[in-house]
Protein backbone atom coordinates (compact mmCIF):
# COMPACT_ATOMS: atom_id res chain seq x y z
CA UNK A 1 0.00 0.00 0.00
CA UNK A 2 1.34 3.13 -1.13
CA UNK A 3 1.20 6.19 1.29
CA UNK A 4 -0.99 9.07 0.73
CA UNK A 5 0.19 12.41 0.34
CA UNK A 6 -2.57 14.43 -0.69
CA UNK A 7 -6.36 14.05 0.80
CA UNK A 8 -8.92 16.18 0.23
CA UNK A 9 -12.41 16.05 1.83
CA UNK A 10 -15.78 18.29 1.14
CA UNK A 11 -13.63 20.84 -0.16
CA UNK A 12 -15.98 23.50 -1.49
CA UNK A 13 -15.57 26.65 -3.10
CA UNK A 14 -18.47 29.64 -3.78
CA UNK A 15 -17.21 32.47 -5.99
CA UNK A 16 -17.95 35.92 -4.99
CA UNK A 17 -21.64 36.62 -6.76
CA UNK A 18 -22.46 33.07 -5.22
CA UNK A 19 -21.18 30.79 -8.16
CA UNK A 20 -20.03 27.61 -7.16
CA UNK A 21 -17.22 25.77 -8.52
CA UNK A 22 -16.65 23.22 -6.57
CA UNK A 23 -18.90 21.27 -4.33
CA UNK A 24 -17.89 18.76 -1.74
CA UNK A 25 -14.83 17.24 -3.59
CA UNK A 26 -12.87 14.55 -1.80
CA UNK A 27 -10.18 12.51 -3.24
CA UNK A 28 -6.58 11.02 -2.12
CA UNK A 29 -3.76 10.87 -4.18
CA UNK A 30 -0.79 8.43 -3.50
CA UNK A 31 2.82 8.10 -4.30
CA UNK A 32 4.14 7.99 -7.87
CA UNK A 33 0.22 8.20 -9.01
CA UNK A 34 -0.05 10.26 -12.14
CA UNK A 35 -4.10 11.34 -11.69
CA UNK A 36 -5.30 13.33 -14.71
CA UNK A 37 -8.50 15.63 -14.05
CA UNK A 38 -10.84 15.95 -16.54
CA UNK A 39 -14.20 17.57 -17.52
CA UNK A 40 -15.50 20.63 -19.74
CA UNK A 41 -14.51 23.75 -19.24
CA UNK A 42 -15.96 25.45 -16.28
CA UNK A 43 -16.22 22.42 -14.56
CA UNK A 44 -13.76 23.24 -11.83
CA UNK A 45 -10.56 21.95 -12.43
CA UNK A 46 -8.32 25.25 -12.12
CA UNK A 47 -9.84 25.71 -8.86
CA UNK A 48 -9.57 22.56 -7.67
CA UNK A 49 -5.94 22.13 -8.57
CA UNK A 50 -5.46 25.90 -6.73
CA UNK A 51 -7.34 25.02 -3.65
CA UNK A 52 -4.97 22.47 -2.86
CA UNK A 53 -1.88 25.03 -2.75
CA UNK A 54 -4.17 27.68 -1.73
CA UNK A 55 -3.66 30.37 -4.78
CA UNK A 56 -7.57 30.28 -4.21
CA UNK A 57 -8.76 30.25 -0.88
CA UNK A 58 -11.59 27.76 -0.36
CA UNK A 59 -14.64 27.79 2.04
CA UNK A 60 -14.81 26.91 5.63
CA UNK A 61 -15.09 23.72 5.88
CA UNK A 62 -12.77 22.25 3.62
CA UNK A 63 -10.19 20.30 4.10
CA UNK A 64 -7.03 19.22 2.19
CA UNK A 65 -4.35 17.46 3.99
CA UNK A 66 -0.56 17.63 2.50
CA UNK A 67 2.05 15.39 3.57
CA UNK A 68 0.17 15.10 7.17
CA UNK A 69 -0.46 18.98 7.56
CA UNK A 70 -4.04 20.61 6.99
CA UNK A 71 -3.37 22.97 4.30
CA UNK A 72 -6.72 25.33 5.01
CA UNK A 73 -5.62 26.46 8.59
CA UNK A 74 -2.02 27.24 7.44
CA UNK A 75 -0.75 30.74 8.75
CA UNK A 76 0.51 33.03 5.89
CA UNK A 77 4.50 31.95 6.59
CA UNK A 78 3.46 28.28 7.32
CA UNK A 79 1.83 28.11 3.68
CA UNK A 80 5.18 30.01 2.27
CA UNK A 81 6.80 26.64 3.82
CA UNK A 82 4.46 24.43 2.45
CA UNK A 83 3.75 25.88 -1.22
CA UNK A 84 7.96 25.18 -1.50
CA UNK A 85 6.91 21.62 -1.28
CA UNK A 86 4.05 21.47 -4.19
CA UNK A 87 5.41 22.03 -7.54
CA UNK A 88 3.37 23.71 -10.34
CA UNK A 89 3.10 23.46 -14.21
CA UNK A 90 0.89 26.21 -15.63
CA UNK A 91 -0.87 26.10 -19.25
CA UNK A 92 0.88 29.46 -20.18
CA UNK A 93 4.09 28.15 -18.44
CA UNK A 94 4.33 31.28 -16.51
CA UNK A 95 7.89 32.56 -16.78
CA UNK A 96 9.70 35.85 -16.23
CA UNK A 97 10.48 36.37 -20.32
CA UNK A 98 12.37 38.59 -20.30
CA UNK A 99 15.02 36.62 -17.45
CA UNK A 100 17.36 33.42 -19.01
CA UNK A 101 15.97 29.51 -18.55
CA UNK A 102 18.50 29.18 -15.51
CA UNK A 103 17.16 32.04 -13.67
CA UNK A 104 13.62 31.04 -14.24
CA UNK A 105 14.41 27.22 -13.02
CA UNK A 106 16.24 29.13 -9.55
CA UNK A 107 12.35 30.68 -8.92
CA UNK A 108 11.60 27.26 -7.90
CA UNK A 109 14.55 27.69 -4.97
CA UNK A 110 13.13 31.28 -3.93
CA UNK A 111 11.09 30.12 -0.62
CA UNK A 112 14.55 28.82 0.92
CA UNK A 113 16.20 32.49 0.83
CA UNK A 114 15.67 35.41 2.63
CA UNK A 115 14.10 38.24 1.18
CA UNK A 116 16.90 39.71 0.20
CA UNK A 117 19.25 36.71 -0.97
CA UNK A 118 16.23 36.15 -2.96
CA UNK A 119 15.61 39.53 -4.31
CA UNK A 120 19.34 39.50 -5.21
CA UNK A 121 19.58 36.78 -6.93
CA UNK A 122 22.50 35.60 -4.39
CA UNK A 123 21.64 31.97 -5.23
CA UNK A 124 23.71 29.02 -3.66
CA UNK A 125 26.38 27.59 -5.80
CA UNK A 126 24.29 24.30 -4.90
CA UNK A 127 21.06 25.38 -6.44
CA UNK A 128 22.91 26.67 -9.33
CA UNK A 129 24.53 23.31 -10.34
CA UNK A 130 21.24 21.73 -9.53
CA UNK A 131 19.17 24.01 -11.84
CA UNK A 132 22.03 23.29 -14.88
CA UNK A 133 21.34 19.66 -14.29
CA UNK A 134 17.60 19.78 -14.71
CA UNK A 135 17.85 21.83 -17.31
CA UNK A 136 19.90 19.22 -18.72
CA UNK A 137 17.95 16.37 -17.91
CA UNK A 138 14.59 18.08 -19.57
CA UNK A 139 17.29 18.15 -22.47
CA UNK A 140 18.04 21.96 -22.41
CA UNK A 141 21.23 21.74 -21.84
CA UNK A 142 22.16 24.23 -24.91
CA UNK A 143 19.68 26.68 -23.66
CA UNK A 144 20.73 27.28 -20.22
CA UNK A 145 21.31 31.15 -20.64
CA UNK A 146 18.49 31.83 -23.57
CA UNK A 147 15.64 34.44 -22.63
CA UNK A 148 12.92 32.83 -21.83
CA UNK A 149 11.11 35.04 -24.62
CA UNK A 150 13.25 33.12 -27.13
CA UNK A 151 12.09 29.73 -26.66
CA UNK A 152 9.54 27.39 -28.55
CA UNK A 153 6.94 26.56 -25.91
CA UNK A 154 7.47 23.17 -25.34
CA UNK A 155 11.18 24.51 -24.35
CA UNK A 156 8.90 27.10 -22.37
CA UNK A 157 7.01 24.29 -20.42
CA UNK A 158 10.26 22.28 -19.87
CA UNK A 159 11.81 24.94 -18.20
CA UNK A 160 8.01 25.05 -15.92
CA UNK A 161 8.70 21.66 -15.01
CA UNK A 162 12.58 22.27 -14.11
CA UNK A 163 11.13 25.08 -11.87
CA UNK A 164 8.54 22.76 -9.62
CA UNK A 165 11.44 19.91 -10.14
CA UNK A 166 13.92 21.94 -8.17
CA UNK A 167 11.83 22.80 -5.29
CA UNK A 168 12.21 18.81 -4.54
CA UNK A 169 8.29 18.79 -4.76
CA UNK A 170 6.36 16.08 -2.94
CA UNK A 171 3.76 16.78 -5.18
CA UNK A 172 3.04 18.34 -8.59
CA UNK A 173 0.07 20.24 -9.96
CA UNK A 174 0.04 21.09 -13.39
CA UNK A 175 -2.58 22.78 -15.39
CA UNK A 176 -3.61 22.06 -18.79
CA UNK A 177 0.35 21.69 -19.21
CA UNK A 178 -0.21 21.24 -22.96
CA UNK A 179 -3.05 22.73 -23.80
CA UNK A 180 -0.68 25.33 -25.92
CA UNK A 181 1.17 23.19 -27.19
CA UNK A 182 1.73 21.35 -30.55
CA UNK A 183 0.98 17.56 -30.92
CA UNK A 184 4.85 16.73 -30.85
CA UNK A 185 5.88 19.03 -27.88
CA UNK A 186 2.53 18.11 -26.08
CA UNK A 187 3.79 14.13 -26.26
CA UNK A 188 7.50 15.27 -24.98
CA UNK A 189 6.30 16.72 -21.83
CA UNK A 190 3.52 14.15 -20.99
CA UNK A 191 6.47 11.98 -21.42
CA UNK A 192 8.72 14.14 -19.01
CA UNK A 193 5.52 14.11 -16.36
CA UNK A 194 4.60 10.07 -16.55
CA UNK A 195 8.61 9.75 -16.02
CA UNK A 196 8.45 11.97 -13.04
CA UNK A 197 5.84 10.43 -11.39
CA UNK A 198 6.81 7.09 -11.75
CA UNK A 199 10.17 7.16 -11.41
CA UNK A 200 11.18 9.93 -8.98
CA UNK A 201 7.87 8.90 -7.19
CA UNK A 202 6.16 12.17 -7.30
CA UNK A 203 2.59 12.13 -7.65
CA UNK A 204 1.69 14.55 -10.29
CA UNK A 205 -2.29 15.77 -10.42
CA UNK A 206 -3.09 16.69 -14.22
CA UNK A 207 -5.94 18.79 -15.46
CA UNK A 208 -6.48 18.12 -19.02
CA UNK A 209 -8.51 18.51 -21.81
CA UNK A 210 -7.91 15.65 -24.05
CA UNK A 211 -9.49 12.13 -22.76
CA UNK A 212 -7.26 10.19 -25.71
CA UNK A 213 -4.17 11.87 -23.65
CA UNK A 214 -5.63 11.17 -20.15
CA UNK A 215 -5.68 7.49 -21.02
CA UNK A 216 -2.76 6.93 -22.32
CA UNK A 217 -0.98 8.58 -19.66
CA UNK A 218 -3.24 8.37 -16.07
CA UNK A 219 -2.83 6.12 -13.89
CA UNK A 220 -6.17 6.83 -12.69
CA UNK A 221 -8.75 9.59 -14.14
CA UNK A 222 -10.99 11.78 -12.03
CA UNK A 223 -13.79 13.17 -14.10
CA UNK A 224 -15.57 16.19 -12.73
CA UNK A 225 -18.79 18.32 -14.08
CA UNK A 226 -20.10 21.42 -12.41
CA UNK A 227 -18.00 20.66 -9.45
CA UNK A 228 -18.63 17.47 -8.47
CA UNK A 229 -16.27 14.29 -9.18
CA UNK A 230 -18.55 12.28 -11.07
CA UNK A 231 -16.07 9.87 -11.99
CA UNK A 232 -12.53 8.28 -9.77
CA UNK A 233 -11.24 5.18 -11.15
CA UNK A 234 -8.85 3.57 -13.03
CA UNK A 235 -8.56 4.81 -17.21
CA UNK A 236 -10.13 1.30 -18.04
CA UNK A 237 -13.00 2.30 -16.20
CA UNK A 238 -13.55 5.07 -18.21
CA UNK A 239 -16.02 4.20 -20.91
CA UNK A 240 -17.70 6.15 -23.43
CA UNK A 241 -21.14 6.09 -21.46
CA UNK A 242 -18.94 7.74 -18.61
CA UNK A 243 -17.21 10.08 -20.87
CA UNK A 244 -20.67 11.18 -22.37
CA UNK A 245 -21.92 11.31 -18.67
CA UNK A 246 -18.67 13.81 -17.67
CA UNK A 247 -19.07 15.89 -20.83
CA UNK A 248 -22.97 15.60 -20.53
CA UNK A 249 -22.89 14.88 -24.91
CA UNK A 250 -22.88 12.39 -27.06
CA UNK A 251 -19.76 10.37 -27.64
CA UNK A 252 -19.93 10.74 -31.22
CA UNK A 253 -20.00 14.87 -30.35
CA UNK A 254 -16.88 14.76 -28.67
CA UNK A 255 -13.13 14.70 -29.96
CA UNK A 256 -12.09 11.91 -27.75
CA UNK B 1 -23.56 18.53 -41.81
CA UNK B 2 -24.96 18.59 -39.29
CA UNK B 3 -23.53 21.64 -37.54
CA UNK B 4 -24.15 23.95 -40.93
CA UNK B 5 -27.13 25.87 -39.96
CA UNK B 6 -28.29 28.06 -42.47
CA UNK B 7 -30.09 31.29 -40.60
CA UNK B 8 -31.39 34.35 -41.90
CA UNK B 9 -29.52 37.24 -42.33
CA UNK B 10 -30.97 40.74 -42.56
CA UNK B 11 -28.69 42.41 -45.08
CA UNK B 12 -30.12 45.92 -45.08
CA UNK B 13 -28.95 46.09 -41.02
CA UNK B 14 -25.73 45.35 -41.94
CA UNK B 15 -26.11 48.15 -44.60
CA UNK B 16 -27.36 50.63 -41.87
CA UNK B 17 -24.56 49.73 -39.75
CA UNK B 18 -22.32 51.99 -41.39
CA UNK B 19 -24.66 54.66 -42.62
CA UNK B 20 -25.24 54.77 -38.84
CA UNK B 21 -21.47 55.10 -37.71
CA UNK B 22 -20.82 57.67 -41.33
CA UNK B 23 -23.81 59.96 -40.04
CA UNK B 24 -22.41 59.93 -36.34
CA UNK B 25 -19.35 60.95 -37.31
CA UNK B 26 -20.83 64.02 -38.71
CA UNK B 27 -22.24 64.99 -35.82
CA UNK B 28 -19.66 64.44 -34.07
CA UNK B 29 -17.48 66.85 -36.56
CA UNK B 30 -20.42 69.61 -36.55
CA UNK B 31 -20.49 69.90 -32.92
CA UNK B 32 -16.83 70.44 -32.65
CA UNK B 33 -16.52 73.05 -35.10
CA UNK B 34 -19.57 75.13 -33.21
CA UNK B 35 -17.59 75.05 -30.11
CA UNK B 36 -14.90 76.32 -31.18
CA UNK B 37 -16.70 79.42 -32.79
CA UNK B 38 -19.00 79.58 -29.60
CA UNK B 39 -15.61 79.54 -27.61
CA UNK B 40 -13.95 82.30 -29.78
CA UNK B 41 -16.93 84.47 -29.90
CA UNK B 42 -17.45 84.37 -26.07
CA UNK B 43 -13.80 85.21 -25.21
CA UNK B 44 -14.14 87.88 -28.13
CA UNK B 45 -10.90 86.27 -30.33
CA UNK B 46 -11.68 87.97 -34.08
CA UNK B 47 -10.29 85.30 -36.33
CA UNK B 48 -9.69 88.22 -38.61
CA UNK B 49 -7.04 89.67 -37.06
CA UNK B 50 -4.86 86.66 -36.63
CA UNK B 51 -3.84 87.19 -40.30
CA UNK B 52 -3.79 91.33 -40.51
CA UNK B 53 -1.71 91.89 -37.69
CA UNK B 54 0.45 89.13 -38.29
CA UNK B 55 3.49 90.74 -40.38
CA UNK B 56 4.50 93.46 -37.63
CA UNK B 57 4.04 90.76 -34.71
CA UNK B 58 6.57 88.86 -37.10
CA UNK B 59 8.66 92.19 -37.81
CA UNK B 60 8.69 93.07 -34.01
CA UNK B 61 10.23 89.17 -32.98
CA UNK B 62 12.83 89.12 -35.36
CA UNK B 63 13.99 92.51 -34.86
CA UNK B 64 13.99 91.60 -31.26
CA UNK B 65 15.57 88.29 -31.01
CA UNK B 66 17.75 87.93 -34.41
CA UNK B 67 20.55 87.23 -34.61
CA UNK B 68 20.96 85.49 -31.67
CA UNK B 69 24.28 86.31 -28.91
CA UNK B 70 26.33 84.16 -28.41
CA UNK B 71 28.29 86.74 -26.37
CA UNK B 72 28.54 85.16 -22.50
CA UNK B 73 29.11 81.37 -23.96
CA UNK B 74 30.96 80.08 -21.12
CA UNK B 75 28.51 80.72 -18.81
CA UNK B 76 26.06 79.84 -21.24
CA UNK B 77 28.31 76.19 -21.30
CA UNK B 78 28.05 76.08 -17.84
CA UNK B 79 24.37 76.75 -17.35
CA UNK B 80 23.61 74.20 -19.65
CA UNK B 81 25.97 71.64 -18.40
CA UNK B 82 23.98 72.75 -14.85
CA UNK B 83 20.49 71.98 -16.24
CA UNK B 84 21.75 68.46 -17.88
CA UNK B 85 22.67 67.26 -14.22
CA UNK B 86 19.78 68.73 -12.92
CA UNK B 87 17.43 67.12 -15.13
CA UNK B 88 18.90 63.80 -14.90
CA UNK B 89 19.03 64.20 -10.89
CA UNK B 90 15.59 64.89 -10.55
CA UNK B 91 14.50 62.77 -13.63
CA UNK B 92 16.42 59.71 -11.82
CA UNK B 93 15.26 60.37 -8.23
CA UNK B 94 11.61 61.41 -8.85
CA UNK B 95 11.05 58.01 -10.75
CA UNK B 96 13.20 55.92 -8.34
CA UNK B 97 10.66 56.99 -6.02
CA UNK B 98 7.74 56.70 -8.05
CA UNK B 99 8.31 53.10 -9.06
CA UNK B 100 7.90 52.31 -5.29
CA UNK B 101 4.93 54.26 -4.86
CA UNK B 102 3.47 52.34 -7.93
CA UNK B 103 3.69 49.44 -6.11
CA UNK B 104 1.52 50.36 -3.81
CA UNK B 105 -0.59 52.11 -6.13
CA UNK B 106 -1.05 49.11 -8.53
CA UNK B 107 -4.04 46.88 -8.68
CA UNK B 108 -1.41 43.81 -8.86
CA UNK B 109 0.82 44.62 -6.31
CA UNK B 110 -0.93 47.26 -4.06
CA UNK B 111 -2.68 44.85 -1.49
CA UNK B 112 -3.20 47.62 1.57
CA UNK B 113 -6.22 49.09 -0.06
CA UNK B 114 -6.35 52.24 2.36
CA UNK B 115 -2.30 52.90 1.89
CA UNK B 116 -3.28 52.40 -2.26
CA UNK B 117 -6.11 55.44 -2.02
CA UNK B 118 -3.90 57.13 0.46
CA UNK B 119 -0.82 57.26 -2.15
CA UNK B 120 -3.19 57.54 -5.28
CA UNK B 121 -4.85 60.83 -3.81
CA UNK B 122 -0.70 62.15 -2.98
CA UNK B 123 0.14 61.66 -6.13
CA UNK B 124 -2.49 63.16 -8.43
CA UNK B 125 -2.35 65.86 -5.81
CA UNK B 126 1.26 66.75 -7.35
CA UNK B 127 0.91 65.71 -10.59
CA UNK B 128 -1.82 68.54 -11.05
CA UNK B 129 0.01 71.22 -9.76
CA UNK B 130 2.20 72.42 -12.61
CA UNK B 131 5.60 72.77 -12.00
CA UNK B 132 5.74 76.50 -12.25
CA UNK B 133 3.37 76.78 -9.00
CA UNK B 134 5.22 74.30 -7.57
CA UNK B 135 8.44 76.36 -7.91
CA UNK B 136 6.40 79.82 -6.55
CA UNK B 137 4.80 77.61 -3.88
CA UNK B 138 8.80 75.88 -2.57
CA UNK B 139 10.20 78.94 -3.00
CA UNK B 140 8.79 80.67 0.08
CA UNK B 141 10.19 77.33 2.10
CA UNK B 142 13.42 76.84 0.42
CA UNK B 143 15.69 79.34 -0.91
CA UNK B 144 16.09 80.39 -4.59
CA UNK B 145 18.55 78.39 -6.42
CA UNK B 146 19.21 75.24 -7.37
CA UNK B 147 17.88 73.23 -4.73
CA UNK B 148 15.22 74.71 -5.53
CA UNK B 149 14.78 73.66 -9.01
CA UNK B 150 15.71 70.75 -8.56
CA UNK B 151 13.29 69.73 -5.52
CA UNK B 152 10.37 71.35 -8.17
CA UNK B 153 11.79 69.16 -11.05
CA UNK B 154 11.70 65.61 -8.95
CA UNK B 155 8.31 66.50 -8.23
CA UNK B 156 7.33 66.62 -11.82
CA UNK B 157 8.95 63.41 -12.63
CA UNK B 158 7.33 61.99 -9.65
CA UNK B 159 4.26 62.77 -10.59
CA UNK B 160 3.92 61.61 -13.70
CA UNK B 161 5.72 58.60 -13.89
CA UNK B 162 4.05 57.22 -10.79
CA UNK B 163 0.91 57.09 -12.75
CA UNK B 164 2.47 55.45 -15.89
CA UNK B 165 4.60 52.95 -13.55
CA UNK B 166 0.89 51.97 -12.22
CA UNK B 167 -0.86 51.07 -15.24
CA UNK B 168 2.52 49.53 -16.60
CA UNK B 169 2.65 47.28 -13.33
CA UNK B 170 -1.09 46.99 -13.97
CA UNK B 171 -0.76 45.77 -17.83
CA UNK B 172 2.22 43.38 -16.54
CA UNK B 173 1.37 39.45 -17.44
CA UNK B 174 0.57 38.02 -13.87
CA UNK B 175 1.35 34.84 -14.49
CA UNK B 176 5.15 34.95 -13.51
CA UNK B 177 3.89 36.26 -10.18
CA UNK B 178 1.52 33.49 -9.73
CA UNK B 179 4.01 30.72 -10.50
CA UNK B 180 6.34 32.99 -7.97
CA UNK B 181 3.71 32.53 -5.23
CA UNK B 182 3.63 29.20 -5.57
CA UNK B 183 6.58 28.37 -5.12
CA UNK B 184 6.84 30.01 -1.63
CA UNK B 185 8.15 33.32 -2.66
CA UNK B 186 7.24 36.26 -0.56
CA UNK B 187 6.45 39.92 -2.12
CA UNK B 188 9.46 41.70 -2.50
CA UNK B 189 11.35 38.49 -3.86
CA UNK B 190 8.03 38.37 -6.46
CA UNK B 191 9.01 42.54 -6.89
CA UNK B 192 12.76 41.54 -7.77
CA UNK B 193 12.67 38.87 -9.47
CA UNK B 194 9.42 38.79 -11.64
CA UNK B 195 7.72 42.59 -11.73
CA UNK B 196 11.13 44.38 -12.21
CA UNK B 197 12.83 42.68 -14.89
CA UNK B 198 9.55 42.34 -16.92
CA UNK B 199 9.14 46.08 -16.39
CA UNK B 200 12.84 47.34 -16.53
CA UNK B 201 12.89 48.54 -20.49
CA UNK B 202 9.64 50.48 -19.97
CA UNK B 203 10.69 52.18 -16.88
CA UNK B 204 14.06 53.04 -18.54
CA UNK B 205 12.33 54.14 -21.38
CA UNK B 206 9.71 56.47 -19.46
CA UNK B 207 12.52 57.78 -16.94
CA UNK B 208 14.11 58.96 -20.17
CA UNK B 209 11.19 60.55 -21.35
CA UNK B 210 11.06 62.22 -17.90
CA UNK B 211 14.37 63.24 -18.04
CA UNK B 212 13.57 64.99 -21.51
CA UNK B 213 11.11 66.78 -20.10
CA UNK B 214 12.71 68.06 -17.36
CA UNK B 215 15.57 70.02 -19.69
CA UNK B 216 12.58 72.03 -21.21
CA UNK B 217 10.67 72.34 -18.52
CA UNK B 218 14.07 73.55 -16.85
CA UNK B 219 13.78 77.08 -18.47
CA UNK B 220 10.20 78.14 -16.70
CA UNK B 221 11.25 76.41 -13.30
CA UNK B 222 14.91 78.42 -13.79
CA UNK B 223 13.10 81.60 -14.01
CA UNK B 224 10.93 81.34 -11.35
CA UNK B 225 13.47 78.95 -9.09
CA UNK B 226 16.86 79.62 -10.11
CA UNK B 227 19.06 77.08 -10.99
CA UNK B 228 21.08 76.44 -14.59
CA UNK B 229 19.71 78.20 -17.90
CA UNK B 230 16.60 79.26 -17.05
CA UNK B 231 18.01 81.48 -14.30
CA UNK B 232 20.27 83.16 -17.18
CA UNK B 233 17.54 83.06 -19.38
CA UNK B 234 15.64 85.36 -16.87
CA UNK B 235 18.37 87.51 -16.24
CA UNK B 236 18.07 88.10 -19.71
CA UNK B 237 14.61 88.68 -19.97
CA UNK B 238 14.88 91.30 -16.60
CA UNK B 239 17.24 92.81 -18.77
CA UNK B 240 16.03 92.83 -22.41
CA UNK B 241 18.87 91.09 -23.51
CA UNK B 242 16.98 89.55 -26.20
CA UNK B 243 19.03 88.29 -28.17
CA UNK B 244 21.08 86.55 -25.92
CA UNK B 245 18.04 84.76 -24.89
CA UNK B 246 17.24 84.13 -28.25
CA UNK B 247 21.02 82.20 -27.80
CA UNK B 248 20.32 80.40 -24.61
CA UNK B 249 17.06 79.29 -26.49
CA UNK B 250 19.06 77.57 -28.78
CA UNK B 251 21.24 75.87 -26.28
CA UNK B 252 18.10 74.64 -25.15
CA UNK B 253 16.74 73.09 -28.03
CA UNK B 254 20.06 71.37 -29.08
CA UNK B 255 20.37 69.99 -26.01
CA UNK B 256 17.25 68.53 -25.84
CA UNK B 257 17.83 67.08 -29.46
CA UNK B 258 21.08 65.83 -28.30
CA UNK B 259 19.40 64.12 -25.59
CA UNK B 260 16.68 62.66 -27.76
CA UNK B 261 19.00 61.20 -30.21
CA UNK B 262 20.74 59.52 -26.82
CA UNK B 263 17.45 58.44 -25.03
CA UNK B 264 16.09 56.96 -28.41
CA UNK B 265 19.72 55.18 -28.92
CA UNK B 266 19.64 53.85 -25.23
CA UNK B 267 15.89 52.70 -25.94
CA UNK B 268 17.05 50.77 -29.06
CA UNK B 269 19.17 48.73 -27.02
CA UNK B 270 17.65 47.95 -24.17
CA UNK B 271 14.31 47.10 -26.17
Amino acid sequence: MQETVLQTKNLTKTYGGGTLALKEVSFALKKGEMVCVIGPSGAGKSTLLRCINRMIEADEGSSVVFDGKEITSLRKKELAQTRREIGMVFQHYNLVYRLSALENVLHGRMGYYSTFAGAFSLYKKEDIERAVELLGMLGLEERVYFRCANLSGGQKQRVGIARALIQDPKLILCDEPIASLDPQAAKVIMEYLKGISAEMGIPCLVNLHQVDVAKIYADRIIGMKDGHIVFDGPKEELTDKRIENIYGAKIHEILA
Amino acid sequence: MKFWHSRLVNRENAGRFFTDKQTKRVIFGLVFIMLTWMSAQLIGFELPLIFERFQPAMQRFVKLYFPPLFKESFKLIDAIWVTFLLAVASGTIGSFLAYFTALAMSRTTGKNKVLSILVRFVTTFIRNVPSSIWAIILLLAFWFGEFLAFLVMTLGSFGFTARIFADMIDETNPDSIEALESTGANFWQIVAQSIFPETLPITISWALYSIENNIRDATIVGILAGGGIGHLIGIYKNFRRFDELAAAVICIVVMVLLFDQVSMYIRKRIL
